[in-house]
Formats: C-alpha cells, sequence, structure tokens
C-alpha cells in the first residue's frame, strides 16, 4: 500500500515526473549539485534537461522531503536522498521493473 | 540567458535563483534553454512549492525590519504604540463624542434649531477621533507638530461645518 502512495507522489509531478525519478537515481550514490545531477543524468540516461525543469523537479522532491539539500560554504548546495527518498525510489523501481518483467516475457512469447 | 532567472517569483528566486544562474552559465545558450526556462517560471508562479516558503519568510522578514527602520526615521524616532495607547485613544472618541453632541444638542433645544449647529452635530464625532491621534499616529511627537497636525485639519473640518450650514440657511 504504501508503494502505491510512493509511486503516486511521483506521477503527481506531470511533466517534471521523469526529471524526478532521474534525480532520485543519481542522488543514490551519494550527494549532488544541479550542475553534477545533470553531467550524471546525461551520462547514465542520454538525457540533458533545461535548468527550468531541473530546479521544478528538484523543486517538487525538496517540498515533499524526498530529498533535502546540504549547507555547504561553497556557493553550490548539493542535495541528498532522505530515507523517504529511498523508500519511494525503491518503490518505483520495482514497478518499472515488474512492468519490464512482464512486456519481456510478453514479447518473447509473441 | 540568466536574466530570465528574473521571471521566478521572489520567493523562487531567492532559494533556487543562485543555484539556476550558474547551472546556466555552465551551458551553452539555446532557444531550446530559453523555452524551458520560461515554460517553469510559469509552473512556478502556478505552483508555487512549500521549499521556497521560507525563503518568502526571510524576505518578508528582511523587509519588515527595513521597513520598521525606515519608520523610525521617518516619524522623528516616533514612540510605538500600545494596546493601552489603543484604549485610551478608543476611550477619548467615545467620551468627547458623547459630551459633544450632548452639548450641541443642549445648545439647539436652548437657542432653537440653526443649520450651523445640525451641521456641527453631523460632525461631532470627526473633531475627537483627530484629536485621539496623538496617542497613535503622533505618539511622542512634540507639542508644537501635534498642534499643527491636530489644529489645522481641525480647523478646516471647522470650515467645512460652517460652510455647510451656510448654504442651509
Amino acid at each position: 500500500m504504501a508503494r502505491r502512495d510512493d509511486i503516486a507522489d511521483l506521477e503527481e509531478f506531470g511533466r517534471f515526473g521523469e526529471p524526478a525519478l532521474l534525480i532520485l537515481v543519481s542522488l543514490a550514490d551519494g550527494a549532488k549539485h544541479g550542475y553534477a545531477i545533470t553531467e550524471d543524468i546525461a551520462g547514465f540516461a542520454d538525457v540533458r534537461f533545461g535548468p527550468g525543469s531541473l530546479y521544478g523537479a528538484i523543486a517538487r522532491l525538496e517540498s515533499r522531503g524526498l530529498i533535502e539539500a546540504l549547507q555547504t560554504e561553497d556557493r553550490r548546495n548539493p542535495y541528498q536522498l532522505t530515507a523517504v527518498g529511498e523508500k519511494a525510489l525503491r518503490a518505483r523501481l520495482a514497478s518499472m521493473q515488474a512492468v519490464a518483467k512482464v512486456g519481456q516475457k510478453r514479447l518473447a512469447n509473441a | 540567458m540568466t536574466w530570465l532567472i528574473k521571471l521566478y517569483p521572489p520567493a523562487w528566486r531567492r532559494r533556487y535563483g543562485r543555484e539556476m544562474a550558474e547551472l546556466i552559465a555552465s551551458q551553452p545558450a539555446s532557444v531550446g534553454t530559453a523555452i524551458d526556462l520560461v515554460a517553469a517560471a510559469v509552473d512556478a508562479w502556478l505552483n508555487p512549492q512549500s521549499s521556497t516558503a521560507a525563503a518568502a519568510a526571510g524576505s518578508k522578514g528582511e523587509r519588515t525590519m527595513i521597513a520598521e527602520r525606515l519608520q523610525l526615521r521617518c516619524a522623528g524616532h516616533g514612540e510605538p504604540v500600545t494596546a493601552k495607547d489603543g484604549l485610551k485613544g478608543a476611550a477619548f472618541i467615545i467620551v468627547w463624542t458623547f459630551i459633544l453632541t450632548l452639548a450641541i444638542s443642549w445648545a439647539m433645544r436652548t437657542y432653537g434649531k440653526n443649520p450651523y449647529l445640525e451641521s456641527l452635530l453631523s460632525m461631532s464625532w470627526l473633531f475627537p477621533t483627530l484629536y485621539s491621534q496623538r496617542y497613535w499616529a503622533l505618539k511622542g511627537r512634540s507639542a508644537s507638530v501635534q498642534a499643527v497636525l491636530i489644529g489645522g485639519p481641525a480647523l478646516i473640518l471647522l470650515a467645512i461645518a460652517l460652510a455647510a450650514g451656510w448654504a442651509n440657511t
């Protein structure tokens, strides 16, 4: 039940849903600032989001407590996953994996 | 292209503006980036996020502090108005409106109705209200300032009352 709620959270992001998911994946291996997130996503997903889309998604993730900003003396503010964010990401990836398995199985039988 | 950040709500700019500017500066300018920024700015106005609320509160607090400091300068270091001052002013208005109304009514009864007294009667609440400003807006001001800022408008009101009475004769 909790898994469905977490998935619904990301689905509520509308056009920011995809950037939000990729940001969560990017932060899964450690805190990053905006530029590093953009480069990381470009590397593993071959997608480069504009600054507006990136920070639109970051604002939504931060507002819902899925990520949090770390305070640093540097001008850049790194973000990190929260426990809630990690849970939401795990649920989302499990759901995607289940859908992918079904799709691959059906294609194999076609 | 960082000027497009000005399209975003102030609270948003305070929270994310610096980071966004850095990211924009690191990328080559393009029409796609401009469209992305404008579309996201529209979204930021339509769907404000709670993550910018703290920045907005900070901004409001700062503005309030600046406004208070400016007010102190403009008011010649005027004293803050307390609840007791408010009660004093309100009591003054009520009591003196009652006294003036009774006095003018007595005069009308004694000397007969006339347009001047009727006009003054209709404005009987305005004079105490004006004078009560010495407890609020003019608190802490010198006697001469209070005399000018209360006496001046009071004379204008008196002239209007008399003119209205004269017009009705």
